[in-house]
């Protein structure tokens, strides 16, 4: 091979001698040098690089994965993504073709059937909160309509949303009894008994319970036996569900606190929710 | 340079620097083209980069800083001999 031309640094020397700065056998002496020196061709190690160049496998497992449809298509696109940049970069990287194909057909997939499903789980859930109504609410902020008044008293410094909540000091076992709401005129769905609800040194079990009466049949309950409150908790949301078939509906329902040992209890903002029997 | 890498760049020109456009006409895929061509470019720039370095120690010579025999040392060690 040819060495490249080394002009600069032999004009270099060129000059040195011309100025007599070195002698004529001086001058062949380091030419000599220069151009041995000089071995590094730019030809040089092109061969070693001519060797086919690898597929990626990224942008294989980009193409077979959107084939399995539908769970496959998010990492074929995200392989097909990490192999199109990386066959950018290097050279020596090939399948730019089957990780384009492995994108496309993800791409298509994700549109097809994942965006789909997605907007439909997302639109049941937004119907399932749409049809969650208000029927009643019991702020608990004053006393007013509250049938227990003894052992109980409207706390302003501890509540939920601010604006005072019931504190109830129990030392034995006891029935709160809150609220009772009369005719609500409600079938064919479910009845939710929500409050907030908060302990201090509880010993034994905090939940709602709300008892239905049908005319004719007597009182039926539901408790919120499934997580009691006991010990000390923060402010939390507890809900208790009565599950109203058609053609039950209830001419009162009375909303009650069951302490089942001793303690403080704080409720507040207590909500009777109608929602979707399903 | 050799002779089939002056042909290789002078066919590279001839395709208005187009990789792809040298790779229809040729018989080297696009990975081996653009292979090829950083690897000229790369040894491009050590070349360079030893012709100043060389220069550097030409200079010392002018301004007597090292003798000829010194020089002749100093341009031997850029090589690796």
């Amino acid at each position: 091979m040819e060495n490249v031309s080394n002009i600069s640094s032999e004009e270099e020397l060129l000059q040195l001698r011309n100025e007599g700065k070195i002698s004529e056998d001086e001058y062949e002496e380091l030419r000599e040098t220069l151009q041995k020196t000089t071995k590094v061709d730019i030809g040089e190690g092109v061969k070693d690089n001519l060797k086919p160049a690898r597929t990626s496998g990224l942008a294989i497992a980009s193409l077979v994965l959107s084939l399995v449809i539908p769970i496959g298509c998010i990492p074929a696109i995200v392989c097909g993504h990490i192999a199109l940049r990386k066959i950018e970069k290097d050279a020596m990287v090939q399948g730019r073709g089957l990780a384009l194909a492995g994108l496309i057909i993800g791409y298509v997939v994700l549109g097809l059937f994942v965006v789909p499903i997605m907007l439909c789980l997302s639109w049941d859930s937004v119907s399932v909160a749409i049809e969650v109504t208000e029927l009643q609410r019991f702020p608990l902020d004053t006393t007013e309509g509250l049938i227990t008044l003894s052992g109980v008293i409207i706390d302003r410094q501890i509540s939920s949303d601010g604006n005072g909540s019931l504190r109830i000091e129990a030392t034995e076992p006891t029935t709160v009894r809150l609220f009772e709401t009369g005719d609500i005129d409600i079938e064919n769905a479910r009845l939710i008994y929500q409050a907030q609800l908060r302990t201090e040194d509880v010993e034994g079990q905090v939940y709602l319970e709300m008892w239905c009466h049908f005319a004719g049949l007597g009182d039926f309950f539901s408790r919120g036996l499934d997580k009691p409150l006991t010990g000390s908790t923060d402010w939390a949301t507890e809900d208790t569900p009565f599950m109203l078939e058609k053609g039950q509906n209830p001419d009162n329902v009375k909303l009650n606190l069951v302490i089942n040992g001793k303690g403080t209890v704080w409720i507040d903002d207590i909500r009777l929710l109608k929602g979707p029997l399903k | 340079m050799s002779p089939e890498n002056q042909k290789f760049l002078e066919q590279y020109l001839l395709a208005g620097f187009s990789i792809k456009t040298l790779e229809q006409r040729g018989s080297l895929g696009y990975a081996a083209i653009r292979s090829r061509l950083d690897r000229l470019m790369a040894n491009y720039e050590a070349l360079k980069k030893m012709d100043a370095q060389k220069k550097a120690v030409l200079e010392q010579l002018r301004t007597d800083e090292i003798s000829v025999t010194e020089a002749k040392e100093k341009l031997e060690k850029l090589s690796g001999d």
